[in-house]
């Protein structure tokens, strides 16, 4: 009995294979997110986005001057309005994108590119965050200019950015398990409530925050962005296996 | 070679398909069912959108899941409800997709000039898609399938919407593009691969019915296929396929186990076999 044995093509494909599986990744995630960008090209990462910046824009506009400009001037409220928009900007770019992608009828192509939906959704959101710190930066500067706020400039950019690595890791975390494309809503739903508890509670947290020293503060800055940065690379890790319910929804 | 062993999708308690095994090498093959079949379902499942609930897809031997971006290099699909950015032209949109499929500038453009050639869009390259007609959009979606130069290509009732003469042009551009690679054109319209599927692959039931050659398809109703006047009783059993105006009048072509009284058979074609297989669905 003969037993057929591989061809050259077959034994190279599969030490290929083994190699892959076997040796640990070439590029750790702050040299693959570069690496995906230089090959995929900022333009065609954004291609067909142009209406949802705008619209993120203008929206991200709107809540800065309905929740941190209160004619009221309650500085409680300014601070939980700082909370509450300082993810404004790069949920709204997120959801307005997938939402998108979705109706673009080019979904499903996408998902059987090279460089798939998945890749292209964590690569924006480096961006979305990078120009949500820039958004934050100046949303912090506007409230500093009040006389009744209590907390030191550094204390408010640290909620500012807590708030927007807390957001971003949640929605990456929800990318990676949510099988329905409504369960992208779930985030944005639960942060406004978050948001709203205090008021309805009447805590007063913003005394006790006055007094947490400004190496927590920037501590907690810190394991936030941490947290924000490992959800990114394991949701850029995930096989595109199944891709219509892996992609973003 | 493509390979699907004993693939079974479940969505929840409703079975799609169960138990489909198929083996595919160079040529085209067409995946002929009615509506709500699986054809999609299969189709999905081949290009890693969807995963079986049981078996698996191997492409030379290895699972489709765990090759990942290497199988998809390979791969040109063109989905049922194809999706355009209507302000772009053709040039913009397959330069962005083959941005996408991992080809650099200098590759791409010559061969984005090509395939728009091939598919005779050329003289409207720098054109807004929005003013394209649905056959031409039906071209782009080819050209964009075409783009990696795919071994394997798959194309998604790529004919639905389009008028004759388009459908023409559509099913001559196929041929042209199977040569040495695998073509997988889902339909539910029998004229368009019975001139060019080396093999039909009938679902039925959600299993595989048969993967046969159309001459063996036509084959199964040999000598069992005929024309008869409509308004001749006929005392055997019979199934209906069809009827149509002749220069005599309306005749009716029927399957019959023993010939009706002085008539002879004719040659059965695809046609008769899909309504001959189907005929049992949504009733006679």
């Amino acid at each position: 009995m003969s037993i057929k044995m591989p061809d050259s093509e077959e034994k190279k494909r599969s030490i290929q294979m083994i190699l892959e599986k076997g040796m640990p990744s070439g590029k750790c995630l702050p040299m693959l997110i570069p690496d995906l960008i230089g090959r995929i090209g900022i333009r065609n990462l954004f291609w067909g986005t142009q209406d949802c910046i705008f619209l993120a824009l203008i929206g991200t506009a709107a809540l800065a001057i309905l929740f941190l400009l209160p004619a009221a001037s309650y500085m409680e409220i300014s601070l939980l309005g700082l909370f509450f928009v300082s993810p404004a900007f790069y949920g709204l770019l997120h959801l307005l994108t997938i939402w998108k992608e979705q109706q673009s009828g080019l979904y499903e192509i996408k998902m059987t590119c090279q460089y798939t939906l998945r890749e292209l959704t964590a690569l924006r959101m480096v961006f979305f965050g990078g120009a949500s710190v820039l958004m934050d930066v100046l949303f912090v500067l506007l409230l500093c200019r009040k006389p009744q706020v209590i907390l030191s400039l550094l204390q408010m950019m640290g909620i500012s950015l807590s708030a927007l690595f807390l957001y971003g890791m949640a929605t990456l975390m929800l990318l990676s398990v949510g099988r329905k494309k409504e369960s992208q809503l779930l985030v944005p739903v639960v942060w406004c409530f978050l948001c709203v508890l205090p008021v309805i509670w009447k805590i007063d947290i913003w005394e006790y925050l006055s007094m947490v020293p400004n190496i927590v503060v920037c501590l907690c800055v810190v394991f936030t962005a941490f947290f924000y940065y490992f959800q990114l690379g394991r949701y850029l890790s995930i096989n595109n296996q199944g891709g219509i319910y892996n992609a973003v929804s | 070679m493509l390979s699907v062993e004993h693939v079974t999708k479940k969505y929840g308690s409703y079975l799609a398909l169960e138990n489909i095994t198929l083996e595919f090498e160079n040529g085209v093959y067409g995946l002929l069912a009615p509506n709500g079949a699986g054809k999609t379902t299969l189709l999905n499942m081949l290009t890693t959108l969807l995963l079986p609930t049981e078996g698996e897809i191997l492409w030379e031997g290895t699972d489709i899941a765990a090759l990942g971006k290497q199988y998809r290099n390979i791969l040109g699909y063109l989905p049922q409800h194809f999706g355009y950015y209507r302000d772009n032209t053709p040039k913009q949109f397959l330069r962005y997709l083959a941005a996408l499929k991992g080809m650099d500038g200098k590759t791409a453009a010559p061969r984005i000039q090509e395939l728009l050639k091939l598919v005779a869009l050329l003289d409207v390259a720098d054109k807004k898609m929005k003013k394209f007609s649905g056959g031409m959009l039906q071209r782009v979606g080819i050209a964009q399938a075409m783009l990696n130069d795919p071994k394997l290509l798959i194309l998604d009732e790529p004919t639905a919407g389009l008028d004759p003469r388009e459908r023409v042009r559509f099913r001559n551009l196929i041929h042209s593009l199977s040569q040495n690679r695998i073509v997988i054109l889902s339909t539910h319209i029998v004229s368009d691969i019975e001139t060019i599927a080396g093999k039909i692959i009938l679902l039925k039931n959600h299993e595989l019915y048969c993967c046969k050659s159309p001459g063996e398809l036509c084959n199964m109703l040999a000598g069992r296929v005929f024309e008869v006047p409509a308004d001749r009783k006929l005392s055997k059993p019979y199934q209906l396929l069809g009827e149509h105006q002749t220069e005599a009048g309306t005749a009716l072509r029927i399957v019959c186990e023993t010939p009706p009284d002085g008539f002879s058979p004719v040659a059965p074609n695809l046609e008769d076999v899909f309504l001959y297989v189907y005929g049992d669905e949504g009733g006679k």
